[in-house]
C-alpha cells in the first residue's frame, strides 16, 4: 500500500499520506475546507455528503455518486473526486435553477448532495429517463421540501436534455458542459488523470519495499479469478471465524464503516481494492463467476449478467440507493454475515458456492454452508472470499425475489425471500428458497425446498410449504419487526413468490382461513 | 428579485453551522448522557476520560455558575444531572477535546453508576401512577352531559398517534466565542436565539446584555430547535465561559436523535354524539399527551390540542380535558403542528367510526358539520372570513369526488390483492402564539448611502423563505427591486427580546414589523423629497426606483435619493415593534380569541395497499388550500408540499421506538425511516384557494408553516378504508403510524381477535 494518495479533487491535483480508512467526507470538509458536501448520518442513509468519483478505464472515465462518509479515503487513489464545488459553473446549472424555480430547495442542507447525484446521474446514464434519474436520488434525503419541487426539476431537466442532446457529440462530458450542465475543466480531466495514474505507478515502483508488502497483505495483488477457481484447502482449524475480531478489510466499506465508525483510523486496515483484481462477471462452462468486490451496481449494469438473470436489474433497485450499490459488494454483503444480506438471500436461492482463502490456498463452499451462527462464519482467519459462481439458470427457471420493508427504497429488510423454482407440467422438479430476517443467519430453507420438490403447484401445497417454513425459522422481535409479523410476512412472501407465476393455480381468496394467522405451533407470540 | 438564500443552496455556498471557518484553537465537546432512563447517580468517575490524550476539561453541574436550569416555561428541566436522571440522553457531562474525535473517544471512558428507578414510558401509565407535569387542562362549551342525552347515536373509543423524530437533516450545533471583558457570543442552530441569550446568562449568572446570541441559518427547525437547541447552545457557552476558548459542540445523528425530544405520542379517549344525519352534537375527549421528563413546551402543546380538537367543524357542546403525563423519556418538545394533529387525529377517528356505524361515508359527516362564518370555536373565538365550506366545495367539485369514490369502488370490485382507498381531509388551524405576550416582533432597518437596504428581524431562516419574505416587503414598500436588500443574521444585540421563529408566524409578525419600519423611512424620505422637489408630499410617490411627482417621473432615482438625504442629515435606520392586536386569551376560563385568524384547506388522498404484502403507496394528495393572498408563490407551494410529506410520514412509516426501559430503538436513519423521494405520491396538485382575504396579516397573506401537515392525517384514513376493502368485516383500531407491519397484521388478524 503507496503511504501517499493521490487524486484530482475537482479540478486540481491533490496528495495526502492520511490514514486510508479516513472518510472521504472529513478529508474533503475538514482539510479541504470544501463545505459544499454536508454530514448528516455518516451512515449513507441521507446522501448529503454525496460525491462523485471518476474512475479511469484506460479509454474512459466511469462516473458514478458514493456516500464520502463510507469512503475511505485510500480507494480515491487514482481517481477523479467531484464535489459540489467542482460542479458549479458562472451562473447556475439547469437543474440548479429548475430546484429554485421550483421550490426544490428550503433550507439547502440536503441541496448541494441531490445536485451531486443528479450530475453523476448524467455522467453515467445510458439514456435519460425521468424513472432512472429519480431512483438515482433514492439516497438523498431531503426533510423540508417532501422531494416534490426536486422530482419537477428532474423532469424539467430530463426533458431539457433530451431534447437539446447534441447525438453528434461522442464525449458524455463534452455534450453536458454545452448544456451547461457540468463546467468545462472536465474535458481536460482525462488526460490529467492518465498522467496522474502513471506518476502514481512510478511513485508506487520507487516504493516498492514499502507499498504493497505490508504484513498484513496476504495476496499479491491482481491474482485472477480464473486461477483460483480450482484450489482447495486441504485442512483447517475447526474454529468458526467471527469477522468482528478479525483485521479490518475494507471492500466497499458501506458496511464496515457503519459498524465501526470513528474506530478505523485507529486500526491496521486493509482495503480489498489493493489486493483483488478489478471485478470481474465471467461465463465459465456452466457457471457464471463473479468476483467478491464485484458491487451490486456492476452487476446491474453488466449486460453479461442481465442476459442470465433479466430480473436482477429490478431486483437490484430494492437494494440501498444508487450510492450504496456503486459500492456495496457481493463479497461484503455476504461476509458481514447479517440474516437479511439481500444479495446473500439471492444467492442462497442460486444455490451459488463461494471461494474462500489465502494467498496460495483456496477452498469452495456452498453458499448455504457458510453460516454457522449468528454474525459466525465458516471462515478462519486470515481468509479472504474471492469469488461466487452458480450454475446458469435453465432456460425455463422461474426466479423471484421479494423483500418488504418499512420503506420500500433504502431500507433493510423486515423480511426477504428469493425462490428459485423449476416445474415440469407443472410439477416442481427443482427449487431453492431462501429467507432473511427469520433466523440468526440468512437461510436456505431445505425442509421446505424439500417438501415442495415433486409436489404440484396448488392452493393447499403452498399453505403445507409455508406451515412446513414457519418450523425452521426462529425470528426474533426487534426494530425490522416482531416475530410475530416476520412469520406471518414469510408466509405472505412464499405465496408471493407463486403467485407471480401461477396465478390461476393459487386462489387465496377459497380458503377463509387465509386471511386468520395460524398461530397454533408458534409460542412466540 | 432572486431568492439569494436559494442560489447560495443549490451551489453549496450556504454556511451552516458546522461549515464556519472557526478560530485557531478552538476547542470540541461532546456531551456524556445518561445511559439509564430513570435513577440515583452513585458515583460518576471521570478521571480516565480526563487522563486521555487531548482532552482539555471536563464539566459536570458543579462548574455552573450561575442556577442550573433550563426550564422554559416551568423550572423542571437542569442543564446538568445532579444527583438523579430521568431519561436516557439527559446530559451529565461536557467532555471538551482537541477534537470532537477525541472528545469522543475521551466519553467512553467516563464511568457512571447509577441505581435504577421504575421508569415509566407510556402516558396512561404515568395517569395511573399520578405522575404529572402540572394539573389537567380543559376546553368546554355548552353542556356534552345534557346533550348526549340528545343525541341519536353515541360512540365511544380510543385513539393513538405516535411520536414523531425532527429529522432536520443539519443536526443541533453551536459555537460559542469568547469576547473581552467575560462576554460571549453564540453562535447556534436555533429558532430561539433570545432564550439562548437569556439561558446562558442565567447559567453563567451574568446579566443578559455581556451574551450576544446569533444566528445564520437553519438546516430545518421544524420545531426541534425551538427549546431543544437551547442546551446544546448553552453548555458551549459554559465551556467556553470557563477555558475563555472558541467551544464547538455539533451533535453527531446518533446523540441528537437520543438526547432530544420528538413530537409527543397521544393516547386519547372520546365520546362523540350525533343525530342520525350526522350531525355532530356533542363531543368529550381526553388527552393523554406523553410528555416525556420535562414539561419543555408541552403545557402550550397540550394546549393548542385542546383548542384544535374540533377541527375545522362546528361541535356546540365540548368537553376537552389534557393531561400532561410526565414520563422516562426526553422531554418532547414542538413539531410542525405543535400538538394540533394530535388532536384533529382523534376527531377523525371518531369521525370516521361515527360514519361506519351510520353507514355512511365519512365525507358526508364531515361536509355536513364544517364551520360556518360566526360559528364559536370551544374557545370562544367565532371564525371571521371562514373558508371552510368554500376550500371543500372547491375540493370536490374540482377533483370530482364522486368520481374518485366510483373509480376505487370499482378497482377494488376487479382487484383482489390489491386495494384502493380514498379519504378527505379538511382542515382549519389557528394562527398565532397561544401565549399572547410572544405575538410580537422588532425589526430594525437601514438604508445605506448607496441604497441598498438591510433587515434585521427576530425571524430566523430554516427553509421557510422568511429572507426572501422580508426583503420582499421592504422592496415593496420602497418600490425597488429586492436583489438591493439583504435579510441579515438574526442577532440578539441587533433585535432584542425576540420570540421563537414557531407557530408559523415568522413572516406574518416580522413582516409586519418590517413594514411599518419602511414606512417610517419612506416619509421621511417623502418630506425629503418633497422638500428637494419642492412639491407636495401627496403628490409624491416612489415607483420603480424612482420619485414620481403627481404621476410624473422626477430626476430623483432611489439612489440619488438616498444620496442626498445622507448629506442633508436624514435618519437613515429605523426600528419598529409590531404587537398583534386583538389577540387574548384567558387561561382561566379557557375563552378568549387567542388566534389572529385561521387557515382553512380540503384535501383529498388515494392510497393504494398491497393487501398480499401489507405495503402501500400514497398515489394523490390533491388539495385546495388557503394561502390568503400569498405573495410569494414558490415558497408557499414549497411549504405545503413539504408540510404535507411530513405529516403522510408521521401518518405511515415513521415510527419511534422506545423499549420498555425507555431507551431508543429507532436511534439512527437506517432505523427511523422517513419518506423518500419515491414516497412522494406521483400526483400532487395544490390549488391556491382564490380570493382569500386576511387583513390580519402582511399583505393580506396567511401563515404556511404548519397547516398543511394535517393533510397527512387524511393518508391514515385512505390507507385504512383500502385495508377495510380487503377484510369487510374487520374492525380495525385507530392507531397511528400504520407502518406496513400493522398494517400486514391488521390485515391478517383473526376475526375474533379484532376489536
Ligand atoms: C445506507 C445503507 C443501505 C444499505 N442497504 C442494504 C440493502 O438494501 N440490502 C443489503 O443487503 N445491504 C444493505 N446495506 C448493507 C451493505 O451495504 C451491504 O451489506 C454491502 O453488500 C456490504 O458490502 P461492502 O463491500 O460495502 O462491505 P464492507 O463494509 O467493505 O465489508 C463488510 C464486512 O465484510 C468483510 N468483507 C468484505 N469483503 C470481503 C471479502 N471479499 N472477503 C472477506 N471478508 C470481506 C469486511 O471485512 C467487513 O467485515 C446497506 C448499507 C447502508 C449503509
Ligand atoms: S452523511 Fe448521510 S449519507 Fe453520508
Ligand atoms: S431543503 Fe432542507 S433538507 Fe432539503
Amino acid at each position: 500500500m503507496r503511504k501517499i494518495i493521490r487524486f484530482i479533487l475537482n479540478d486540481e491535483i491533490v496528495e495526502t499520506q492520511a490514514h486510508p480508512a479516513l472518510t472521504l467526507l472529513d478529508f474533503i470538509r475538514k482539510q479541504k475546507h470544501l463545505t459544499g458536501t454536508k454530514e448528516g448520518c455518516r451512515e449513507g442513509d441521507c446522501g448529503a455528503c454525496s460525491v462523485i468519483l471518476g474512475e479511469s478505464n484506460g479509454s474512459y472515465i466511469r462516473y458514478k455518486a458514493v456516500n464520502s462518509c463510507l469512503f475511505p479515503i485510500g480507494d480515491a487513489d487514482g481517481k477523479h473526486v467531484v464535489t459540489i464545488e467542482g460542479i458549479n459553473i458562472d451562473g447556475l446549472t439547469p437543474f440548479q435553477q429548475a430546484l429554485l424555480n421550483e421550490g426544490g430547495t428550503q433550507c439547502g442542507f440536503c441541496t448541494p448532495g441531490f445536485v451531486v447525484s443528479f450530475a453523476a446521474y448524467l455522467l453515467s446514464a445510458d439514456k435519460f429517463i425521468y424513472a432512472d434519474a429519480i431512483d438515482s436520488m433514492t439516497g438523498n434525503l431531503c426533510r423540508c421540501t417532501g422531494h416534490t419541487g426536486i422530482r419537477r426539476s428532474a423532469e424539467i431537466v430530463i426533458d431539457y436534455i433530451n431534447r437539446n442532446w447534441d447525438k453528434t457529440t461522442f464525449h458524455r462530458a463534452e455534450s453536458l458542459i454545452n448544456l451547461n450542465l457540468l463546467p468545462s475543466y472536465f474535458t481536460a480531466v482525462p488526460d490529467k488523470l492518465s498522467k496522474l495514474i502513471i506518476e502514481n505507478e512510478e511513485i508506487c515502483a520507487e516504493e516498492k519495499k514499502s507499498c504493497l508488502q505490508r504484513e498484513n497483505d496476504i495476496i499479491k495483488p491482481g491474482i485472477a479469478l480464473a486461477e483460483s477457481g480450482d484450489m482447495l484447502v486441504a485442512e483447517r482449524p475447526n474454529n468458526f471465524f467471527q469477522p468482528k475480531e478479525e483485521l479490518f478489510w475494507i471492500s466497499g466499506g458501506t458496511d464496515i464503516f457503519v459498524q465501526k465508525g470513528d474506530e478505523l483510523i485507529h486500526r491496521d486496515v486493509n482495503l480489498l481494492s489493493s489486493v483483488l483484481a478489478e471485478p470481474v462477471i465471467t461465463i465459465d462452462g456452466s457457471a457464471c463467476k463473479i468476483s467478491a468486490n464485484t458491487t451490486v451496481a456492476d452487476l446491474e449494469n453488466s449486460s453479461l449478467f442481465n442476459q442470465i438473470l433479466p430480473q436482477f436489474r429490478e431486483i437490484a433497485r430494492l437494494f440501498g440507493s444508487q450510492q450504496i450499490r456503486n459500492r456495496a459488494t457481493i463479497g461484503g454483503n455476504i461476509n458481514n454475515a447479517s440474516p437479511i444480506g439481500d444479495m446473500t438471500i439471492f444467492f442462497l436461492a442460486m444455490n451459488a458456492k463461494i471461494i474462500l482463502g489465502t494467498g496460495n490456498k483456496w477452498r469452495e463452499l456452498l453458499l448455504k454452508e457458510y453460516f454457522k451462527g449468528y454474525k459466525t462464519l465458516d471462515r478462519n482467519p486470515g481468509e479472504i472470499m474471492k469469488s461466487l459462481f452458480f450454475r446458469l439458470p435453465h432456460k425455463r427457471a422461474k426466479i423471484s425475489f421479494e423483500k418488504v420493508c418499512r420503506r420500500t427504497y433504502l431500507d433493510i429488510a423486515s423480511v426477504n425471500s428469493a425462490m428459485y423454482l423449476l416445474t415440469d407440467n407443472d410439477i416442481i422438479s427443482t427449487i431453492h428458497l431462501s429467507s432473511g430476517g427469520t433466523g440468526p443467519v440468512p437461510m436456505y430453507l431445505k425442509s421446505t425446498c424439500e417438501y415442495l420438490t415433486g409436489k404440484a403447484v396448488s392452493y393447499n401445497t403452498i399453505k403445507e410449504a409455508a406451515r412446513i417454513a414457519d418450523g425452521e425459522i426462529s425470528p426474533i422481535s426487534d426494530i425490522r419487526g416482531s416475530a410475530e409479523y416476520k412469520r406471518l410476512l414469510l408466509r405472505q412472501l412464499l405465496f408471493a413468490h407463486f403467485l407471480k407465476f401461477f396465478p390461476e393455480k393459487i386462489n387465496t381468496f377459497k380458503d377463509k382461513n387465509f386471511y386468520h394467522r395460524d398461530t397454533e405451533n408458534t409460542e412466540i407470540f | 428579485m432572486k431568492n439569494q438564500d436559494s442560489i447560495r443552496h443549490v451551489r453549496g455556498e450556504s454556511l451552516f453551522l458546522d461549515d464556519f471557518s472557526v478560530p485557531e484553537g478552538t476547542l470540541y465537546a461532546v456531551v456524556f448522557a445518561s445511559p439509564e432512563s430513570h435513577g440515583i447517580i452513585r458515583g460518576l468517575d471521570i478521571t480516565g476520560a480526563l487522563a486521555h490524550k487531548g482532552v482539555k476539561a471536563i464539566f459536570t453541574y458543579k462548574d455552573i455558575p450561575g442556577v442550573n436550569q433550563i426550564g422554559g416555561i416551568i423550572k423542571d428541566e437542569e442543564l446538568l444531572a445532579v444527583d438523579k436522571v430521568e431519561f436516557t440522553g439527559q446530559p451529565v457531562a461536557l467532555v471538551i477535546a482537541e477534537s470532537a474525535e477525541c472528545a469522543r473517544e475521551a466519553r467512553n471512558k467516563i464511568k457512571i453508576n447509577i441505581e435504577k428507578l421504575e421508569a415509566i414510558t407510556e402516558a396512561r401509565d404515568a395517569f395511573a401512577k399520578g405522575s404529572f407535569i402540572t394539573s389537567p387542562q380543559i376546553f368546554a362549551c355548552g353542556d356534552t352531559e345534557e346533550a348526549f342525552t340528545k343525541c341519536d347515536v353515541v360512540i365511544e373509543g380510543t385513539a393513538e398517534s405516535g411520536g414523531q423524530e425532527h429529522l432536520y437533516l443539519e443536526t443541533q450545533a453551536a459555537l460559542a466565542l469568547p469576547a473581552e471583558g467575560g462576554n460571549l457570543k453564540i453562535i447556534s442552530s436555533t429558532q430561539n436565539p433570545t432564550a439562548i441569550q437569556r439561558i446562558t446568562a442565567d447559567v453563567l449568572g451574568i446579566s443578559y446584555n455581556k451574551i450576544e446570541s446569533e444566528v445564520l441559518r437553519l438546516g430545518g427547525g421544524f420545531g426541534g430547535k425551538e427549546d431543544q437547541a437551547t442546551p446544546w447552545a448553552v453548555l458551549a457557552g459554559l465551556a467556553c465561559y470557563h477555558l475563555r476558548k472558541p467551544v464547538k459542540l455539533v451533535l453527531n445523528r446518533h446523540d441528537d436523535m437520543y438526547m432530544t425530544g420528538k413530537r409527543h405520542p397521544y393516547s386519547s379517549d372520546y365520546k362523540l354524539g350525533f343525530s342520525k344525519e350526522g350531525k355532530l352534537i356533542a363531543y368529550e375527549v381526553s388527552f393523554y399527551q406523553n410528555s416525556g421528563a420535562a414539561a419543555d413546551l408541552s403545557t402550550a402543546i397540550l394546549e393548542r390540542s385542546l383548542s384544535h380538537c374540533t377541527n375545522t367543524y362546528f361541535i356546540p357542546n365540548v368537553k376537552a380535558t389534557g393531561y400532561c403525563c410526565k414520563t422516562n423519556l426526553p422531554p418532547n418538545t414542538a413539531f410542525r403542528g405543535f400538538g394540533g394533529p394530535q388532536g384533529m387525529f382523534v376527531l377523525e377517528s371518531a369521525i370516521h367510526k361515527a360514519a361506519k356505524r351510520l353507514g355512511l361515508e365519512p365525507h358526508v359527516i364531515q361536509s355536513l358539520n364544517l364551520l360556518k362564518e360566526g360559528d364559536a370555536f370551544p374557545y370562544g373565538q367565532k371564525t371571521e372570513n371562514c373558508n371552510a365550506g368554500k376550500c371543500w366545495s372547491r375540493a370536490v367539485e374540482k377533483y370530482n369526488l364522486q368520481h374518485i369514490a366510483e373509480e376505487v369502488s370499482s378497482y377494488n370490485n376487479t382487484n383482489k390483492l390489491y386495494k384502493k382507498g380514498y379519504a378527505v381531509m379538511p382542515i382549519c388551524f389557528g394562527i398565532s402564539f397561544t401565549q399572547t405576550a410572544l405575538n410580537q416582533a422588532g425589526a430594525l432597518v437601514h438604508i445605506y448611502t448607496d441604497g441598498s437596504v438591510s433587515i434585521s428581524t427576530g425571524a430566523v431562516e430554516m427553509g421557510q423563505g422568511v429572507n426572501m419574505k422580508l426583503r420582499q416587503v421592504a422592496a415593496e414598500i420602497f418600490s425597488i427591486n429586492a436583489d438591493l436588500v439583504k435579510s441579515e443574521t438574526t442577532n440578539t444585540t441587533r433585535v432584542a427580546n425576540t420570540s421563537a421563529t414557531a407557530a408559523s408566524t415568522g413572516a406574518d409578525l416580522n413582516g409586519k414589523a418590517v413594514e411599518q419600519a419602511c414606512r417610517n423611512l419612506y416619509s421621511r424620505l417623502m418630506i425629503f423629497a418633497s422638500q428637494q422637489l419642492s412639491a407636495e408630499v401627496s403628490s409624491l410617490e416612489l415607483k420603480d426606483e424612482r420619485i414620481y411627482s403627481a404621476g410624473k417621473p422626477t430626476e430623483l432615482t432611489w439612489s440619488e435619493l438616498i444620496t442626498r438625504a445622507y448629506w442633508s442629515r436624514i435618519d437613515m435606520t429605523s426600528h419598529e415593534y409590531y404587537a398583534a392586536p386583538g389577540v387574548f386569551f384567558d387561561r382561566v376560563t379557557g375563552k378568549g380569541n387567542p388566534f389572529a385568524y385561521h387557515v382553512y384547506g380540503t384535501a383529498i388522498i388515494e392510497a393504494l395497499v398491497d393487501c398480499l404484502r401489507g405495503t402501500y403507496k400514497i398515489e394523490s394528495v390533491k388539495m385546495i388550500h388557503d394561502f390568503g393572498s400569498s405573495f410569494n408563490n414558490v415558497i408557499d407551494k414549497s411549504q405545503a408540499e413539504g408540510a404535507l410529506m411530513q405529516g403522510l410520514g408521521w401518518m405511515t412509516m415513521e415510527e419511534i421506538v422506545y423499549n420498555s426501559e425507555g431507551r431508543l430503538i429507532t436511534n439512527s436513519l437506517s432505523a427511523y425511516k422517513v419518506p423518500d423521494i419515491n414516497f412522494t405520491p406521483d400526483e400532487i396538485d395544490i390549488e391556491f384557494l382564490s380570493d382569500s382575504v386576511n387583513p390580519q396579516s402582511i399583505f393580506n397573506s396567511k401563515a404556511i408553516g404548519e397547516p398543511p401537515l394535517m393533510y397527512g392525517i387524511g393518508a391514515y384514513f385512505a390507507i385504512r378504508n383500502a385495508m377495510q376493502a380487503y377484510r369487510p368485516e374487520a374492525d380495525f383500531d385507530y392507531t397511528a403510524p400504520i407502518a406496513p407491519e400493522r398494517a400486514l397484521l391488521n390485515l391478517y388478524k383473526k376475526a375474533e381477535a379484532l376489536k
